[in-house]
């Protein structure tokens, strides 16, 4: 069956859908209202021919988080549970205002058709409270080699070099610099960049150009168009309150495919390097993209987890015991992985063939 | 024998230098965290030394320099005191290291940097204000809070005032 003819079937049997690419639909799932401990079961149906599926929930805003308190698959089988959040073949996040729960994000739990539950768990103090959910699936062909298409924001960064903005940037020797190491990175994940969209940041300039701590981060993401892309907003700065400049964050993990309009809906890069090291923004920006899409850290350089990959490296030697990975620690064990948690340029090069196939079923790549 | 010994030392020292140079790099260059206090301390003051070298390393990258300067608030010392007022006030100064400096003037020496932070909410940067607002709004002192209700009037950026209102509210 055509890739085409699949996705008229899944529009036909659900009226209220929008179709984003001739493979990957959304659907608006309605409001659902948690009890008075915070729970409430979502389900969500991944139709016939499903390669990914993602549900989402908010907004609940940002000094509230959300996890799943458990995750069951179409035959009922518990494959997520948050007692035990580093078993099985997924992974859900504690998350502020807007909860993803993307399948697959490994090959142990491929998406399948029929109806998942999500039990979503609020840790709100105003109870009960009531979200808003939704759902994108993909279906049609999976293949080893993609493309994904990516959204380039400015927001306020032509002080650090002057091209960097929507008339200039595709003539910007450091943003195509950075941009043609990103494309050397991610062919270790068998993707292409696709097209390239440059866009001046419409809003608040001076206050998002550099992003102070988690809320103005995901009013940031909010922004993000409502297409079957990768955004990436190019920053000045992000400070996530203590003062300290961090080189990237991402919507999620994972980030909200192909949907825009919530704080998950895109990904942030420090672009103050740029000029100084492309190679290094393109680093962040093969790493960030990555968490987007489904890929998390290796080993936590706090020890505290693993992504569900069983080809990646587990780094377990903390020489210096003093509670944190580095990259010198791991050197054998993870460090050569660009989603390494602290990946250095010219050391962290390399992808996975899971990590590969993960992205390649992301609702956003393109076969 | 004692001259293998000193040979030894030397190269022990060294070696112990070089690895407190990469965990300084390393926690300099956090993609998604930053250190936090303790992990500074943890490094000893050996580490302030480190901090200075990268903070003035033209050639190491800004982020780095610029966190660097805002880790020297964990080692006040009067070089440092020297280093981080040089670099907000300096004309020759880039926008971030004007911010981190900012802040690492208030993180080390709180009240005492009042005058230095006040001078600086003049700044022709929003960002540079923006950094300049907040490391006054984390001090607790009369003095913070009157120089922010005396920019209050006369800032022309309303981000900036909004941060102001915030920082002048008890």
């Amino acid at each position: 069956m055509s890739r085409l003819l699949v996705g008229a079937l899944v529009l036909a049997g659900c009226p209220g859908d929008a179709l984003l690419d001739e493979d990957v639909t959304f659907t608006d799932l309605g409001s659902f209202t948690t009890d008075d401990g915070g729970l409430v079961s979502v389900p969500w149906e991944a139709p016939e021919g499903v390669v990914s599926s993602e549900v989402f929930c908010g907004p609940y805003g940002f000094d509230v988080l959300a996890t799943a308190d458990a995750v069951t698959d179409p035959a009922g089988t518990a494959v997520f549970d948050d007692d035990a959040p580093y078993d099985g073949g997924l992974r859900v996040g504690a998350l502020d205002d807007m909860l993803p729960v993307l399948v697959p994000v490994s090959p142990s739990l491929p998406a399948s058709a029929g109806v998942w539950t999500l039990s979503l768990f609020l840790d709100a103090s105003a109870l009960p409270a009531t979200v808003t959910c939704g759902m994108v699936n993909r279906v049609g062909d999976v293949a080893a080699d993609n493309s994904v298409d990516i959204a380039v924001i400015f927001v306020g960064v032509d002080g650090i070099s002057a091209g960097m903005n929507a008339t200039s940037g595709a003539g910007d020797a450091s943003v195509q610099a950075a941009l043609a190491a990103l494309g050397d990175l991610w062919s270790g994940l068998g993707v292409t960049l696709g097209d390239v969209r440059y866009d001046d940041f419409s809003g608040d300039v001076a206050t998002y150009s550099s992003v102070d701590g988690y809320e103005e981060f995901g009013e940031l993401l909010r922004t993000a168009d409502d297409e079957p892309e990768l955004t990436f907003y190019f920053v000045q700065d992000i400070d996530l309150g203590d003062g300290a400049s961090i080189l990237g964050l991402s919507g999620g993990p994972p980030g909200i495919a192909a949907h825009g309009g919530t704080s998950k809906s895109g990904v942030a890069i420090n672009v103050a390097n740029i000029v100084a090291s492309p190679d290094q923004v393109a680093l962040i920006m093969a790493h960030e993209g990555g968490h987007f899409l489904g890929l998390f850290h290796p080993t936590e350089n706090d020890m505290s987890g693993e992504d569900p990959l069983d080809d990646t490296p587990v780094c377990a030697t903390d020489a210096d015991a003093d509670g944190t990975l580095t990259s010198a620690e791991c050197a054998d064990a993870g460090a050569d992985n660009v989603m390494w948690p602290t990946a250095q340029v010219g050391t962290a090069t390399t992808f996975s063939a899971n990590q590969a196939w993960v992205v390649a079923r992301n609702p956003i790549a393109k076969p | 024998m004692s001259y293998l010994v000193f040979l030894t030392f030397l190269a022990n020292a060294a070696h112990a230098d070089e690895a407190l140079r990469v965990r300084v790099i390393d926690l300099l260059s956090g993609i998604e965290t930053s250190p936090s206090a303790a992990a500074w301390a943890a490094l000893g003051p050996a580490a302030a030394a480190e901090l200075l070298v990268v903070a003035t390393d033209p050639a190491a990258l800004p982020t780095q320099r610029g966190n660097a300067l805002l880790a020297l608030g964990n080692f006040p010392s009067p070089a440092a005191l020297a280093l981080l007022t040089a670099n907000l006030s300096g004309p020759a100064s880039d926008s971030l290291l004007r911010r981190k400096a900012a802040l690492g003037l208030a993180r080390g020496w709180g009240a005492a940097a009042v005058p230095t932070l006040s001078a600086a909410l003049g700044d022709a940067d929003v960002q540079v204000r923006m950094s300049v607002v907040r490391a006054l709004s984390g001090i607790d002192d009369a003095t913070a809070r009157a120089a922010l209700q005396g920019r209050l009037a006369t800032e022309p950026d309303a981000a900036v005032r909004k941060l102001l209102a915030a920082g002048v509210t008890p």
